[in-house]
């Protein structure tokens, strides 16, 4: 079992991993750029959240599977395919988690006032040390509980995993998979000793994204 | 020294334009609210652009739509200050203040700032985070810490707006020593004609997107084409005063002048040594005119005086007069004016009750 929560761990860490940059610059052109087509962008990357993860699973094979020419490339470089090990897996929850991490990022971003922003311009600093000195810091919490919704998300992605990286013990099987195989084979008893250890892990992140929240907010009054 | 506009900008069917000169000094911009003052400001700070027009600020273009030129407003070096003061609420005092001065390259800093600290009171509150401050404590940070970047021009919107009016006084007080020592120029946005007349050098009124006056601040009190959106009710006098007599339990009197024909005035028992001296405020609708010295009248203070000035407004008409050396505005109506037969260089009695002589404390 400790094998299985260290892979669903190390997929879920990378998954986020990836997400947290992208999603921080996805956010801030959502939430604090007036760019064109803002609503076709927030609504494509919503689109996992809609779409039933088996369906994401399915673009995903498309997109990374043997016969894609990301496939390709992977042979070519590594020597190996993507599909059914635990990179798949890792950009399957990455994919799935993304949405949850960036709308929660938006809303955080959007929460932080322009004028703090404009009195740091006015005082020298250009738009990067701005972002990093003043939006940052006024909207950590929020994005850290952005974050962790992603985290909690990737460690729980089911669907469009077993799609592209398949149910394979010790390679691809993670917390969720190994779950669903052995109330198949009828081990609940197995199986509950894995629900409980999913369940803990839930109901502590989102307290302490509820606690974050609270704080974030309450850092904002003024 | 000098800031020229030139600029266009429309928001749906709202239209600024607006073309001047600012120079020397503290220039006001007045105005009704959604005149377009604050859009104003922030095309000269760089946080909003014009749709075309140009703006340049001692000879240096910041925006110009023929050239192509928009300088972003990092690089501007135009300090602003907000009504809401936008101190950075995870940042203390001290790092608020030091925020821009650090960022200023040691060649371009004009500004010492433990002066400025000094001069605005913050020493005991630098190492302080900025959430639980006063209102009057926060707009005194946001003001050094806007100086402290060592800005070409200082741009101030409504700064006092929300501020009681002892914690007004000072501020005033201060930014007048400041523009003065620094020579630095400010632009200084209000609704307030008490602010106007206590402290900028000249102004420009707008409307609608629309300037419609300029010139010395005494506009106010006597342009036909402002004094709608003039709240005359609200005009104080801000004037200066050394303690020099405790009369009893219940009075104090205070020297006011030039020094060579004080006047004195008697108002509600101060706290303060004797040769300490004070601010206060004489709101100019408290102030009765008497062309004979009166008798037998309850009212503490009985200045004589000399009209200097008569401005006629609509409903009212605001007297200018000389009291040992200083000046007072005195809000009339024209009903008044005429009745009295007043005239510029009349001799006339002011009488004035105590409890309308307001202490401003100094911070």
């Amino acid at each position: 079992m400790f094998d299985l929560v260290l892979l669903s761990l190390k997929v879920a860490v990378v998954a986020t991993s990836i997400n947290i940059p992208v999603a921080i610059y996805v956010g801030w052109l959502i939430g604090r750029k007036e760019i064109r087509g803002k609503l076709i962008l927030e609504s494509f990357i919503s689109l996992p959240l809609a779409l039933p993860p088996v369906v994401t699973g399915y673009f995903l094979l498309i997109l990374i599977g043997r016969e894609s020419s990301i496939g390709h490339v992977s042979k070519f470089l590594f020597g190996t395919d993507i599909v059914f090990t635990w990179v798949a897996s890792a950009i399957a929850a990455s994919v799935v988690s993304f949405p949850l991490m960036v709308r929660a990022i938006i809303v955080a971003m959007q929460n932080v006032d322009t004028t703090l922003e404009r009195a740091a311009r006015s005082l020298g600093a250009g738009p990067v040390r701005t972002f990093f000195k003043v939006t940052m810091p006024l909207c950590y919490n929020g994005l850290l509980a952005g974050i962790l919704l992603g985290f909690v998300r990737a460690m729980g992605e089911f669907g469009a995993t077993i799609v592209v990286a398949g149910n394979i013990p010790g390679r691809t099987q993670t917390i969720p998979l190994a779950i669903y195989s052995k109330v198949q084979l009828g081990k609940d008893g197995e199986a509950m000793s894995l629900i409980m250890v999913s369940t803990a892990l839930a109901i502590a992140t989102l307290i302490v994204h509820h606690w974050l929240i609270i704080k974030g907010s309450r850092k904002s009054e003024r | 020294m000098s800031l020229e506009i030139d600029i266009q900008k429309t928001f749906g069917d709202f239209q600024l334009r607006i073309e001047g000169t600012i120079r020397e000094g503290i220039t006001g911009v007045f105005g009704p609210s959604a005149s377009g003052k604050s859009t104003l400001l922030n095309c000269v700070a760089g946080f909003e652009k014009p749709d075309n027009g140009r703006i340049s600020l001692n000879l240096e273009t910041l925006f110009s739509s023929q050239d192509n030129i928009n300088i972003s407003a990092e690089k501007r070096r135009v300090g602003y200050v907000h009504q809401h003061s936008a101190l950075f609420p995870h940042l203390s005092v001290r790092e608020n203040v030091e925020f821009g001065y650090l960022l200023t390259p040691e060649a371009k800093r004009s500004v010492d700032l433990r002066e400025m600290i000094h001069l605005f009171r913050l020493e005991k509150i630098m190492d302080r985070g900025v959430l639980n401050l006063s209102g009057g404590e926060r707009q005194r940070v946001a003001l050094v810490r806007s100086l402290a970047a060592s800005p070409e021009l200082l741009l101030l919107d409504e700064p006092l707006a929300s501020l009681d009016l002892p914690f007004r006084g000072f501020i005033l007080k201060k930014l007048k020593e400041v523009s003065e020592r620094l020579d630095l120029n400010m632009v200084y946005v209000s609704h307030s004609i008490s602010e106007m007349m206590a402290l900028v050098n000249s102004i420009i009124v707008i409307n609608n997107g629309e300037k419609v006056a300029e010139g010395d601040p005494a506009l106010l009190l006597n342009n036909l084409r402002v004094a709608n959106y003039v709240d005359y009710g609200s005009l104080e006098n801000i004037i200066q005063g050394t303690v020099v007599e405790h009369l009893d339990d219940y009075f104090s009197v205070l020297s006011v002048g030039d020094g060579k024909g004080d006047a004195r005035l008697v108002i509600p028992k101060l706290e303060l040594e004797i040769g300490e001296s004070i601010d206060v405020s004489i709101n100019a609708s408290d102030i009765i005119v008497s062309k004979n010295f009166p008798v037998a009248i309850s009212a503490k203070n009985i200045l004589k005086g000399t009209v200097s000035q008569i401005n006629n407004s609509t409903n009212y008409a605001f007297m200018h007069c000389d009291i040992g050396g200083i000046s007072l505005i005195t809000a009339l109506t024209g009903h008044s004016v005429i009745g009295l037969e007043l005239e510029e260089g009349d001799d006339i009695y002011l009488i004035l009750k105590a409890t309308s002589i307001n202490p401003i404390t100094s911070v």
